[in-house]
């Protein structure tokens, strides 16, 4: 027993101290600027959200040389997304880029005590940061006009030829809704300038991935309901769509980023017919060119939406151009609807707590299910 | 080729925790002859013979076979080089049937003959790698070859559980005949057997023997010994004494040599006359849970004050059932039991041991103690609740201590340490101390001994012998369950007799002999046990 | 200073120091293994990934940070600790408490109902006795099952795990005050709320972190109940000879039944506990899962690696909480989160290889012992 326990003693001293003093000797922090991302609730490869924040900013940073790193909190808690927000800062990161809305808290909580780091969220509405919070100057948010996005897609799938749609939410988050809303929106209009009757089923699947749960709603939607384009709105909630359209030979529509590659590789080429986009990429690509090289900050609430008629690209919302595949609908015509909206020809109503059946003509039959969990 | 020796074990050490169960042990065994390995219990006959059928690895030693040094680390290896052994509790399996058993392990195979054509490519590659089936025919050929040769009748195609322990030890002779083994070792194969199959099982040793096969015999009781063997050695206590050719020696020698020195003669019991009768068992009834079989059949006695009654009997008779019965541990199907005139049949376990019961259990192991519970702790198993060991769910660990040191002074028990000592590595017969002290101290009318000096050395056995005396003579009614008939007469003021759960015989020991007696318990003869009962209680 | 060292020696020779040294001898190869495991993966950030591994808090450089980590692993502690009490209090029974999560997860839907519906305004304690008590009742299921029909408690644990899971995933989903449809889980027991454990002052010791508390002390106060049971009370003479030795039990008259239903009730209590003391600080809530919350099988290696030892279990649950809060911390040096939980998994677990290690021990003893006794025969011959 005895040597026993003085073998321990001396392993473990050796092995203590070789770990803590070459640990303690190989890290340094010093004063170069260094970017850090904290995720909410899934990983960085969701194909959607987090990803695009994730890959806009290694880009970047990849570009000036500079550090990036992103931290996954342990378990979905607040306590945990605060620490991930302070060991960034310990770490001596200056910007920290927060995507979610669930941050919005943890940013309430740490912000107010750390005025030299920078901290960007994105997709936070103010009313998920805390009530009587009063905003520091190092916070900027960025939202986005996601019903231009919906409705961009809507009106596109219908003149296209589509007539029987659906919409599959993720959890009920504002922006989603905005999505859902925007798109139902869409729809309508095109449905009421082509005189031709439409049907929206509509679903929340209350969670940002697919499962068999929802993938069996899907294949009702296909097989039964003879839905033919799925509009999959919430994170990698699209796998189950894609599964179910590419068993029955539907299409759907991708969000956030330009799903149509990935979709094509994973599930079947061209199902994937356009996605309704919001450009994290290039917001995070531009608030960090803004800041590291502009030396500009813009605090405080940003709503992000179309800037450009001749360059469709370059907002914020928008289709992607690059994998073009609609033909009754063309990019011409894209373009039109896209000044249409910016001179105000078209308008879209962005509240989400109206009843959306309210600004629905009788072209659209609009069906909205029970929440699929 | 006479010279060389079958078997030589050379120097064999064995070590199991602060056990030292042989010390350094040799035996040598010529081809054709029997070899008596004799020592009392525990001395470690059997760890020596697991030993050399690789159920334990020695810690040092060397073991020869022909005159070359093998390497036996598992029974695998024994088997290869054809030793076999019978162990004291058999190896069978119960439900499978005496040939099934006979060749269990050593299957004679052959390929599968089936005419399905269009498997014939798989089934041509299954046959030659994978499966072959059993050729029952050919092993049953094989099997009666055997049975003729050596005279060993037995049913191939009952099922073991079906068929006496007799038979059973027949089934594990012909399993090591069908291995082809040359080297058969018994562990006190006689143990199981009443007097007449003893006799029985000493021929086919012989006949074994004249077969050229060489046998090594584990065994204490002289008599056998003498009867067959051709060379003795003696162990005790772990370690090497002495070897003889059977013929150049005497049993005093041997005994002495056995133990170690003269046996003490036991206190002499005193005359009682016994009193009020204590405990009344009226038709007891017993079912057992599995077999469904009635293990207990009407079986009704008494036991009064100041006297002992041994319950006699081969192993597995149903005396064990009775007492489970009588202290609640398995359920009974039927009959009365009745203490100090107090209807106790639907008693729990507990209410019967508040009612008056203190049992000495067969199986210190299993019932009697938790081994890895302290002295102090087990000297209170079945009394801990009382109010002297508790105050209202909290335990007194000081009275429990006053209480076990004071058991460990009258009663001698003896540890590596105090009170604290752990049980389990303590010696059977302190253990047995610790029990017997308890319930001896518990101070009740009714004490029930099971089997109270299993493995015991002698010294033990002669403890726990005067003990059980003395409590007769403080007029206890004492109930006693012994396979050995030493015991039972040296003990019992009167001798019940079971058999397949039945009561054959109640006697005095006066009136009865040894032989008689075996007769009884192997079920040769059976009395109208009332007439006896009636006479007795007058 | 002899008499220091005889008491030291005589310390050594202990079974209890035999059990302590090799638990810190499992942790020690765990953490060994785990840092292979890093260095493997990424070798130049490993040594500082290890730092991080066993600094957890103590790598923040503000103080304040410091100590607000240092309560926020202790405050996590808690439950980990009343689970592994669970686990020992059926295992010295001879029952094996595989059924610690849905022990877990049914204290969590009453905590969830109690704690959060606006109309029951519960206080603190009596949602926490209410939660004990319905866990203990879930799991005496399976203490009856294997009392009165001798079902394997394992295997219904495990099934009872699942059951609980559905019931839990479909009744706080479908129960609006409850469940937060915008995060998807359910809402947070808030510090002003009735059924929050007050933190008498404890948060503000470490950087008024809200989620130390009350139930620090109160996990603290049962792990000496616990102690006190087996040590001291019939009861716990019971449970344990009946869980030594279930035949010797029956000699004793112990009633069998008896036992098992009182051990699975602690147990089960016990087990709520940990989920009280999860979610009645406000540190989580209930999430939509598949799988059965896993601190009923982090409370098995806490339980082991404690030496099944009530004192014992209180270190072994610090010390895991301690690694996976490290653990957590390594992602931003070369490690996905992936890797950081397999290493304080694969320590936790080779943590639970105590019974295996005091073997290796024992048979070292046991040779050296023999070879003094062949050597000293040597002498003595010679």
């Amino acid at each position: 027993m005895k040597k026993m326990l003085i073998a321990f003693l001396a392993t473990a001293l050796v092995f203590f101290t070789l770990v803590i003093s070459l640990g303690t000797l190989s890290f340094n922090r010093n004063d170069e600027f260094k970017v850090a991302m904290v995720t909410d609730f899934s990983d960085v490869n969701d194909a959607s959200f987090n990803q695009a924040c994730y890959e806009g900013a290694k880009e970047w940073c990849n570009k000036y040389g500079i550090k990036f790193n992103y931290y996954k909190p342990s378990s979905i808690s607040l306590a945990e997304r605060v620490r991930s927000l302070k060991l960034a800062i310990d770490r001596g990161y200056d910007v920290i880029l927060c995507p979610g809305f669930a941050l919005g808290e943890a940013i309430a909580q740490v912000a107010p005590h750390h005025p030299e780091v920078k901290f960007i969220g994105l997709d936070i509405a103010k009313s998920d940061f805390p009530d009587d919070f009063t905003f520091t100057d190092n916070i900027a948010v960025c939202n986005y006009h996601e019903e231009i996005a919906g409705y961009l897609a809507g009106y596109g799938a219908v003149k296209e030829g589509f007539t029987r749609l659906g919409y599959l939410g993720g959890m009920e988050t504002a922006p989603v809704i905005r999505f859902g809303y925007g798109y139902v929106q869409g729809v309508d209009a095109a449905a009421r300038e082509l005189k031709k009757y439409v049907e929206v089923k509509y679903v929340y699947g209350k969670q940002f991935f697919g499962d068999s749960d929802i993938y069996a709603r899907m294949d009702s939607w296909y097989k039964s309901s003879d839905i033919e384009v799925v509009f999959a709105c919430g994170g990698s909630i699209y796998t189950s769509v894609a599964l179910a359209a590419k068993e029955n030979g539907g299409y759907m529509i991708g969000v956030d980023s330009d799903q149509a590659p990935i979709i094509d590789r994973d599930y079947k080429e061209g199902i994937c017919i356009t996605s309704a986009m919001k450009d994290i990429r290039n917001t995070v690509i531009n608030r960090l060119e803004d800041l590291y090289v502009n030396k500009k900050w813009e605090k405080g609430f940003k709503d992000l939406g179309l800037i450009s008629i001749e360059h469709p690209e370059l907002n914020y919302v928008q289709l992607p151009l690059d994998t073009w595949r609609m033909k009754n609908f063309t990019i011409e015509d894209y373009k039109t609807l896209v000044a249409d909206i910016m001179d105000g020809k078209k308008t879209i109503v962005a509240e989400t707590d109206i009843k959306i059946t309210d600004l629905l003509s009788e072209y659209t039959h609009f069906d909205k299910e029970q929440d699929i969990k | 080729m006479k010279d060389t020796y079958a078997i030589e074990m050379l120097g064999i050490t064995k070590k199991f925790g602060n056990i030292l169960a042989n010390d350094h042990i040799d035996i040598r065994l010529k081809r054709g002859e029997i070899l008596a390995l004799c020592g009392e219990n525990g001395a470690g006959k059997s760890t020596l013979m697991s030993i050399l059928f690789g159920l334990h690895e020695p810690d040092e030693g060397t073991i020869k076979k022909d005159g070359e040094v093998v390497k036996i680390t598992n029974p695998n290896d024994a088997t290869r080089l054809h030793i076999g052994m019978v162990h004291q509790h058999f190896k069978l399996v119960d439900t499978f049937t005496v040939l099934q058993n006979i060749i269990l392990g050593d299957e004679t195979l052959k390929e599968y003959k089936g005419n399905l054509n269009i498997f014939k490519k798989a089934l041509n590659y299954l046959n030659k790698h994978v499966f072959k089936v059993i050729d029952y025919k050919e092993a049953r050929r094989e099997v009666n070859e055997i049975i003729k040769q050596y005279d060993l009748q037995v049913d191939l195609d009952k099922k073991i559980r079906d068929i006496s322990v007799e038979m059973q030890q027949k089934v594990e002779i012909i399993k090591m005949l069908y291995r082809k083994n040359d080297i058969l070792i018994f562990d006190e194969p006689t143990a199981v057997l009443a007097e007449q199959e003893i006799h029985e099982f000493l021929k086919i040793l012989i006949n074994l023997k004249k077969e050229g096969k060489s046998i090594i015999f584990i065994s204490h009781k002289l008599n056998e010994v003498f009867e067959v063997s051709d060379q003795i050695t003696v162990i005790r206590k772990g370690q090497y004494i002495d070897s003889f050719p059977t013929n150049k020696t005497t049993k005093e020698e041997i005994s002495a040599l056995m133990v170690g020195r003269k046996i003490k003669d036991f206190k002499t019991k005193k005359d009682i006359k016994p009193g009020k009768e204590v405990l009344k068992v009226e038709h007891l009834q017993m079912i057992d849970h599995f077999s469904k079989k009635k293990v207990v059949n009407d079986v009704s006695f008494n036991v009064r004050k100041g006297e002992i009654v041994a319950l006699a009997g081969i192993d597995g008779n149903g005396q064990q059932e009775v007492i489970y019965g009588i202290t609640g541990i398995k359920k009974t199907h039927g009959g009365l039991i009745t203490l100090d005139g107090k209807d106790i049949s639907s008693f729990s376990v507990r209410e019967k041991i508040k009612a008056g019961i203190s049992h000495i259990p067969e199986d210190r192991h299993k019932y009697g103690l938790v081994l890895d519970y302290s002295i102090y702790e087990n000297s209170v198993l079945d009394r801990y609740y009382e109010k002297e060991f508790s105050k209202c769910l909290f335990i007194s660990e000081n009275s429990i201590k006053r209480f076990g040191d004071e058991l460990i002074k009258k009663y001698d028990i003896r540890s590596s340490g105090d009170g604290n000592t752990i049980v389990r590595g303590m010696s059977g017969g302190n253990q047995q101390k610790i029990i017997v002290g308890r319930e001896i101290e518990r101070n009740q009318d009714l004490l029930i001994a099971v089997q109270p000096t299993r493995g015991l050395d002698i010294g033990a056995i002669e403890v726990i012998h005067n003990l059980l005396l003395e409590q007769r003579e403080k007029k206890k009614a004492i109930l006693l369950v012994s396979l050995e008939l030493d015991q039972v007469f040296t003990l019992a003021d009167r001798i019940l007799v079971m058999y397949e759960g039945e009561i054959v015989g109640e006697f005095t020991p006066s009136n009865i002999t040894r032989e008689k007696l075996g007769l009884y318990m192997s079920g040769a003869k059976k009395d109208e046990v009332h007439a006896i009962k009636e006479n007795d209680n007058e | 200073m002899n008499k220091v060292k005889t008491f030291f020696y005589s310390l050594l020779k202990k079974e209890s120091t035999k059990t302590v040294v090799t638990s810190l001898w499992c942790a020690l190869i765990g953490l060994i293994i785990g840092f292979i495991l890093l260095v493997c993966i990424n070798a130049k950030n490993a040594p500082y990934g290890m730092t991080s591994v066993l600094g957890n808090y103590l790598i923040f450089t503000d103080p304040q940070d410091k100590l607000h980590y240092f309560g926020q692993t202790l405050a996590k502690t808690a439950p980990l600790l009343a689970m592994s009490l669970s686990i020992l209090v059926s295992y010295k029974a001879g029952l094996f408490n595989l059924g610690g999560s849905g022990q877990y997860t049914i204290a969590v839907i009453i905590i969830s109902f109690l704690g959060l519906e606006d109309s029951a305004n519960w206080p603190w304690w009596a949602v926490m006795i209410i939660a004990m008590i319905g866990a203990a009742l879930w799991s005496m299921i399976s203490g009856a099952l294997k009392a009165f029909f001798n079902v394997n408690e394992v295997i219904s644990g495990i099934m009872l795990n699942w059951i609980a899971l559905y019931i839990a995933n479909a009744l706080l989903t479908s129960n609006s005050s409850v469940w937060d449809t915008s995060h998807s889980q359910a809402k947070v027991i808030t510090s002003s709320s009735n059924a929050f454990i007050p933190s008498i002052g404890l948060d503000r010791l470490f950087d008024g972190n809200s989620i130390v508390g009350l139930g620090m002390i109160l996990v603290l106060i049962f792990t000496v109940v616990i102690f006190i049971l087996f040590k001291k009370t019939t009861i716990g003479y019971e449970l344990k000879v009946t869980g030594l030795n279930k035949d010797a039990a029956n000699y004793a008259g112990i009633n069998r039944v008896k036992s098992i239903l009182i051990a699975t009730g602690i147990s089960g209590a016990l087990a709520g506990l940990a989920a009280s003391l999860n979610l009645q600080n406000g540190f989580t809530s209930w999430q939509l899962s598949s799988v059965p919350p896993d601190i009923g099988f982090q409370g098995i290696s806490s339980a082991f690696l404690g030496g099944l030892h009530p004192i014992g279990v209180i270190f072994s649950s610090y010390f895991i909480v301690h690694i996976s809060e490290g653990g957590s911390m390594i992602t931003d040096l070369g490690f996905s989160p992936e890797v950081a939980s397999i290493m304080t998994s694969l320590i936790i677990y080779l943590s639970g290889f105590v019974a295996f290690i005091k073997e290796f021990i024992t048979r070292y003893e046991l040779k050296r012992e023999l070879n003094k006794i062949s050597r000293n025969k040597e002498e003595a011959t010679r």
